[in-house]
């Protein structure tokens, strides 16, 4: 069952050819054998997954559910879970129980799924590895000796290792699409403000956004139908037309404009991912798609940005943390002052303490035009570059990552070299555009992604030209055999 | 961007984080790479362009000025270590 597709499981469930309760038990049983291996979850919610599973089969033998009725997911650990300990991969939050859920939850469990637990992430999403989350990093289930990406690596390896069909994710600046490249699977970011960020805990305001890591392109349309919404609780929550996202997915892709950044292929991109990445593009001109040579001149100011402006936010949405309310307090603190402080330092890891300070650096008295304002016009120009790449084609494609995962404390020690790994990605959340990773093939049986970007609320043509791309390759279908 | 070490304790007050003596060298020498990295942001010609504080900001999307959720202070006040007359304790602030 593990090997079937959400829109195959959805199929079996319909035609009664095995329940929720089976499907589900058939993961927590993957769970208990592989989580140890891969450190994938940090919750698992078994009992309370039997009793969805069970309400769900009896919803399915009625006429009227929701598609995703009876279908297994495992969320981020940084969606508030009503009940459920919700850390953030933190030690701040190690014993935080929200009495809510998020909006995506909510969302998702109205639809009738199965929670299975919480996944494993960088500390407050902030990290490219995993390696910065309290509960040790999550492994690749490719190569247990390498990283599976972050933030969202536990989703993700969560999918490759086939003990979840679905897991929901964030993406700040590649999230969502680093790991799904690096762990072979699909996921997707869509347009800010398309899910909402009601109890999802807030790392950089005007650039995260929620969206679905899972096998297949058709799969993340049937999880967006239910994860977007307008939410009246997030104040920047689009009023979009509802759609279901499988509607065009079949549409042929005869005559479609793809883009090709030139600056996307430059000298930090490995040549065998390059190679890999064209071989793939070859599938997409192969069904009538053109490639069109683009230009994206300010990239290389994109990580640069938002390490004034990710930090600067973050800094201010982590103030809340102050040991009071709610998450860790130091002992025996002396004063106020030193409640707040030891608390926090204390409760947070080294890279949250770090862009804490580079976020408070950036927005302090003498330094806020140098390096925010400056920042916030650069943000600008990436915009306009993309509207004007948009003038000319329908979506753009590059790599998702310049190479595959790499090995355990490969980049710890170096901070840039870390924020580097993110240079292809950065860009789409600086300007808030929807974009996806979908496995490309493999360079030394490491999967590479394949990175599409969409203009504003384009998921609906990202998806359908990832999936047209999924009906005629296999890489999707590819699992880590190791461990199966 | 050379930080001073009186810089970075700055910070450290400023941010509410206790930066350990033992750590203050190593925390300045990565502040001070990531700020070199930031520097490449001087190099854009940003004249005239407008910053761009967020992806939606030519709205703000603004709701009637009326209550829509329901009191549950207990149930959040359940999450603090200590709670005393339905008031949050925190150390004596004055003498």
């Amino acid at each position: 069952m593990h090997d079937m597709s959400i829109a195959s499981q959805i199929l079996g469930l319909k035609k009664r050819e095995f329940s929720s309760v089976e499907l589900t038990l058939h993961y927590l049983g993957r769970i208990k054998r592989l989580n140890p291996i891969f450190n994938a979850l940090i919750t698992v919610t078994e009992e309370q997954a039997l009793e969805s599973a069970k309400r769900a089969d009896e919803t399915l033998s009625g006429n009227i559910y929701n598609e995703l009725c009876g279908i297994p997911v495992v969320h981020k650990d940084i969606f508030c879970t009503r009940g459920v300990k919700t850390s953030c991969g933190s030690k701040m939050l190690h014993n935080f129980v929200p009495p809510y859920d998020a909006t995506v939850v909510e969302n998702l469990s109205q639809a009738g799924t199965v929670m299975l637990g919480k996944a494993n992430m960088d500390e407050f999403a902030m990290g490219s590895s995993n390696e910065t989350s309290f509960y040790g990093p999550v492994k690749n289930p490719w190569d247990i000796t390498r990283v599976p990406g972050g933030s969202s690596g536990g989703s993700a390896a969560a999918v490759a290792a086939r003990m979840t069909p679905a897991a929901t994710a964030t993406d700040t600046g590649g999230s969502i699409r680093q790991p799904a490249a690096l762990c072979g699977v699909t996921g997707l970011k869509p347009t800010y403000g398309l899910v909402s960020r009601w109890g999802m805990i807030a790392f950089a305001s005007s650039l995260d956004q929620g969206g679905p890591i899972a096998r297949t392109a058709e799969d993340c349309a049937i999880l967006l139908n239910t994860m977007a919404s307008y939410d009246h609780r997030d104040s920047t929550s689009l009023k979009f037309q509802e759609k279901d996202y499988r509607d065009e997915i079949n549409r042929s892709i005869s005559g479609c404009r793809i883009g090709i950044p030139r600056e996307y292929f430059s000298n930090s991109l490995s040549p065998s991912v390059e190679a890999t990445v064209f071989k793939a593009l070859g599938v997409l001109t192969d069904l009538g798609a053109i490639l069109v040579d683009v230009s994206l001149p300010n990239t290389k100011l994109s990580v640069p940005a938002y390490y004034v402006i990710a930090p600067a936010e973050a800094s201010a949405n982590l103030a809340r943390f102050d040991g009071i309310r709610f998450g860790h307090r130091c002992e025996n603190p002396q004063s106020l002052e030193d409640l707040y402080c030891r608390t926090r330092a204390e409760g947070f890891g080294e890279e949250v303490q770090r862009r804490i300070l580079i976020g408070t650096y950036c927005l302090s008295a003498g330094y806020h035009d140098a390096y925010y304002k400056k920042a916030q016009q650069v943000r600008h120009l990436i915009k306009q570059d993309f509207t004007e790449a948009f003038s000319k084609v329908d979506v753009v494609a590059s790599p998702t990552c310049p190479a595959p995962a790499f090995k355990f404390g490969e980049k710890s020690d170096d901070p840039v070299k870390m924020y580097l790994e993110d240079i292809y990605t950065i860009a789409t959340n600086l300007a808030g555009l929807p974009g996806m990773s979908i496995p490309c093939g493999f360079v030394d049986r490491n999967p590479i992604g394949l990175q599409l970007i969409g203009n504003y609320l384009q998921e609906a043509r990202i998806l359908n030209i990832a999936h047209c791309m999924q009906k005629e390759t296999d890489w999707h279908n590819s699992a880590p055999k190791e461990h199966s | 961007m050379k930080l001073k070490k009186d810089d970075v304790t700055q910070l450290g007050i400023l941010s509410r984080l206790t930066i350990d003596e033992r750590t203050i060298s190593d925390v300045t020498s990565r502040l001070e790479n990531v700020l070199r990295l930031v520097d490449q942001l001087q190099t854009a010609d940003t004249e005239n362009i407008e910053p761009m504080a967020h992806p939606q900001q030519d709205f703000q999307t603004l709701r009637k000025d009326e209550i829509t959720e329901k009191n549950d202070q207990k149930a959040f006040q359940k999450l603090s270590k200590d709670i005393c007359n339905d008031l949050y304790l925190v150390p004596k602030v004055i003498e």
